[in-house]
């Protein structure tokens, strides 16, 4: 498996000076395991699932920045039953970004949503925060932990949940809350239920007051109790074994959130999810997007005059139409052009005349002259050949593992490519393995 | 050696409304319609007026304006007699000659050509042959690799023919009908004045009185009566041109293979063009353009960093940047494809404008 990458060159806020308002804040980061992400496939054989770039970050890179721009950030754990090694060198550059501590706690066992909370119960109550906010990893979205928080603290409650509200149609995909309208209060929990509950869905962020540890540890000790078998001892579940059962109790309440949220279940939904922040950050946050691509100008100025190669397009300019994410090490030619909605991550060369739009491009991959590469993932260290063409529709798009060359010439339309594959003819709908 | 006379007369059978190579020829009759720059029909006016013959006739059943424009003009340049004989009802491919029979009776052999064809045209061997052979008819015959689909010519070893089968399912011969024939004058009193066909009841009875000759053809033949032929012959037709007049096919680092580029067409930098490719009059190709396999027909314009392969161009069509185009994709008149669309096999008819891939054959109305 692909170590993750550490790259102390960017970072995707300044680190935050600590005003101690009130009690200090821990925030837990549930990043799952490799058996679970199988539906990630062929991107999660490669790497990580919660290290996956979206948006030109690991996927979980994002939720460490939102928590740690928080003003009373005490620690940040990521919570889960990977092997520690692979976070390790991605740890180290998070905990240098963005100045804050942050650690890996491994579940030996998969113990359910809660299990691993119950299970490390002290590490995660050591400091007496005075919240403790819970994140999902394969989640996308504007995190507004802060109003979180300041909701949270206001309603005196035990439990707040991240809550949007969708169209009755689509929320049934998800975690379905009754909320009063007064209040705020949850007053029912459904999961993924088939009738009409309410359209406001469980977005998979939750701010926990200390107590609600005791509350988990309640339902984990009856729960294995109740059952009497081994394999289901310890296993606690957010869902069905806190959220439904303490519904309208006075003890959660729902903070609805307006901007975006978006759910990453398979490869697909990277490539959505990387729209979607990508767009956030030109309206929040577009010194991200403008001063990455000013130091790509930097360095293709450099590239342009020292390159031998030349199409005879010289009077032609680096073309980016935003909003794109450019790694400053990555080198551009000119007469190519980038975006919207496109990441290139380090060490990527793209030939001269070569069109991007609507794709991730994942490190030291190499795109040759007039290739055209749309709704697609290239993975790491792949090739493409000249005027080639790689693409997908927004549904079914194109997914490259690492290593994958497609020769000069030939098309690719919406097929998965398994790792180190070497394409010579066009296929359509395909998945090579 | 036999010298053509000058009085020697040639029928061109040119049909109907060229179905078969629509969208082009709902822009231009087919005998108009440039294959390797130059009006199909022309190519074989002008292989009959280099041997001596003096008057063509086509035979048409129905003719624009603008054919009639253009026969007339080009009777002007070559000095050449070109009339018309149309036919008011579907006269089989026999029932034409003796419709044109006052045109072209005057005592002497004649020749007649199959309007789809294109090949050497070797008019002067085949006058040798067929005073040599003291044939009624001639014809040209062809080897094909597979003549399942054809009309086979089964002959001896002096060329005369025994009989024709069309559309064998075993192997009888690999010899088929050229569709270029060399009569004399006795052939009129064989064919009766209504619909007749030539290849199933003419040569049949002809070659019952053992008149009836072929001569083997030595180069290369494309029937181009569809888009497919139309591109596959254009190689064969360039690789031709190769062997007899190889200046006029362009050389440079940019060009692969036979490429034929009208002089005024301009070609970008970076580009990969060839090979089998012909670039029309006043035609445009932008820079990083890669073209195999395509014929481009007047004034049609690739812009840059497109891919296109096994496909024809249509008059003043327009292909955005960073279009793929394959798999016998024939654009009609005056097309437009937007930028950075994908076209696996699409047929798109004239004046249409195309924005979404068509990843999959299709005829676009």
């Amino acid at each position: 498996m692909r170590a993750a990458t550490s790259d102390p060159a960017r970072k995707m806020g300044e680190p935050v000076s600590k005003k101690q308002k009130t009690g200090p804040v821990k925030a837990v980061i549930l990043v799952g395991g490799a058996s679970k992400g199988t539906r990630f496939r062929p991107l999660s054989m490669d790497c990580p699932k919660p290290l996956f770039p979206v948006a030109g970050f690991p996927m979980v890179e994002h939720h460490i920045q939102a928590c740690a721009t928080l003003d009373n950030m005490a620690e940040i754990i990521l919570l889960g039953f990977y092997e520690e090694e692979l976070f390790t060198p991605f740890i180290e550059g998070c905990t240098e970004r963005y100045g804050i501590r942050i650690r890996y706690l491994r579940e030996i066992v998969s113990l359910g949503s809660a299990g691993g909370l119950n299970r490390y119960r002290d590490d995660i109550l050591a400091g007496d925060p005075s919240a403790v906010v819970i994140l999902h990893c394969d989640i996308a979205c504007s995190f507004p932990l802060a109003k979180m928080l300041a909701f949270h603290a206001a309603k005196s409650a035990r439990v707040t949940v991240l809550g949007k509200e969708l169209s009755l149609e689509e929320a049934h995909k998800y975690g379905e809350m009754a909320v009063n309208p007064e209040s705020d209060e949850m007053i029912h929990y459904a999961a993924k239920p088939q009738s009409n509950i309410s359209p406001v869905i469980n977005c998979g962020v939750y701010v926990f007051h200390p107590d609600v540890f005791d509350k988990l540890q309640t339902v984990g000790g009856s729960r294995s109790s109740a059952m009497g078998s081994d394999q289901e001892e310890g296993i606690v579940r957010l869902e069905q074994d806190l959220l439904m059962p303490m519904a309208g109790q006075q003890f959660i309440y729902v903070y609805k959130m307006e901007e975006f949220w978006f759910q990453i279940k398979v490869p697909v939904h990277a490539l959505i999810a990387t729209k979607l922040y990508l767009e956030y950050f030109a309206k929040a946050k577009p010194e991200l997007l403008s001063k990455n691509l000013a130091a790509t100008r930097g360095t293709l100025a450099r590239a342009a005059s020292q390159s031998s190669f030349d199409v005879g397009t010289s009077a032609a300019k680096l073309d980016i139409q935003e909003p794109c994410l450019i790694h400053p090490s990555a080198n551009i030619q000119p007469g190519a052009r980038v975006g919207p909605n496109v990441t290139i991550a380090a060490g990527v060369m793209i030939g001269a005349g070569a069109r991007l739009l609507d794709c991730i491009i994942l490190e030291d991959v190499i795109i040759r002259e007039h290739a055209f590469v749309k709704n697609s993932i290239i993975g790491w260290n792949s090739q493409i050949g000249a005027w080639t063409r790689v693409q997908g529709s927004e549904t079914s798009p194109s997914i490259f593992s690492a290593g994958v060359t497609a020769n000069a010439e030939v098309v690719v339309d919406s097929c998965v490519v398994l790792a180190n594959k070497s394409i010579s003819s066009s296929c359509r709908g395909e998945i090579i393995l | 050696m036999v010298r053509l006379g000058n009085r020697m007369k040639a029928l061109i059978l040119v049909g109907g409304y060229g179905t078969r190579l629509r969208p082009l020829t709902l822009s231009a009759p087919k005998p108009l319609v440039e294959f390797a720059n130059q009006a199909m029909v022309m190519h074989q006016i002008q292989a009959l007026a280099k041997v001596g013959v003096s008057e063509v006739v086509l035979a048409v059943n129905y003719q624009p304006n603008t054919m009639r424009d253009f026969l007339a003009r080009e009777q002007e340049k070559l000095g050449i007699k070109i009339t018309t004989s149309q036919e008011n009802e579907p006269m089989g491919t026999a029932g034409p000659i003796k419709l044109a029979e006052e045109h072209l009776n005057d005592g002497e052999p004649f020749f007649v050509l199959n309007s789809d064809v294109t090949c050497t045209f070797p008019f002067q061997q085949m006058l040798e042959f067929h005073k040599k052979a003291g044939a009624e008819g001639t014809l040209l015959v062809t080897k094909v690799e597979e003549p399942s689909a054809f009309g086979v010519v089964v002959y001896d070893a002096d060329g005369r023919i025994n009989r024709f089968v069309e559309k064998p399912k075993m192997f009888v011969g690999n010899r088929i009908n050229a569709g270029i024939y060399l009569l004399s004058p006795s052939v009129f009193a064989r064919i009766p004045l209504k619909p007749t066909s030539i290849e199933k009841e003419v040569f049949p009875a002809i070659a019952v009185d053992g008149n009836l000759f072929c001569m083997e053809l030595d180069g290369f033949w494309a029937d181009v009566g569809k888009p497919k032929d139309f591109i596959t012959g254009t190689g064969a037709y360039l690789k031709h041109l190769r062997n007899v007049e190889p200046h006029r096919l362009r050389s440079g680092p940019e060009f692969f293979g036979n490429v034929l580029v009208d002089p005024s067409a301009t070609i970008g930098l970076g580009c990969r063009i060839g090979p089998d490719v012909v670039i029309g009059p006043d035609c445009v190709v932008e820079n990083g353009v890669c073209l195999k396999r395509v014929t481009m027909l007047p004034r049609s314009k690739v812009r840059s960093h497109s891919w296109v392969c096994d496909s024809i161009v249509g008059w003043d069509s327009v292909v955005g940047e960073w279009v793929r185009m394959e798999s016998t994709s024939v654009l009609g008149e005056d097309v437009t494809i937007k930028s950075e669309v994908y076209l696996n096999g699409a047929v798109v008819l004239p004046h249409k404008s195309v924005g979404e891939d068509i990843p999959e054959p299709k005829i676009v109305m």
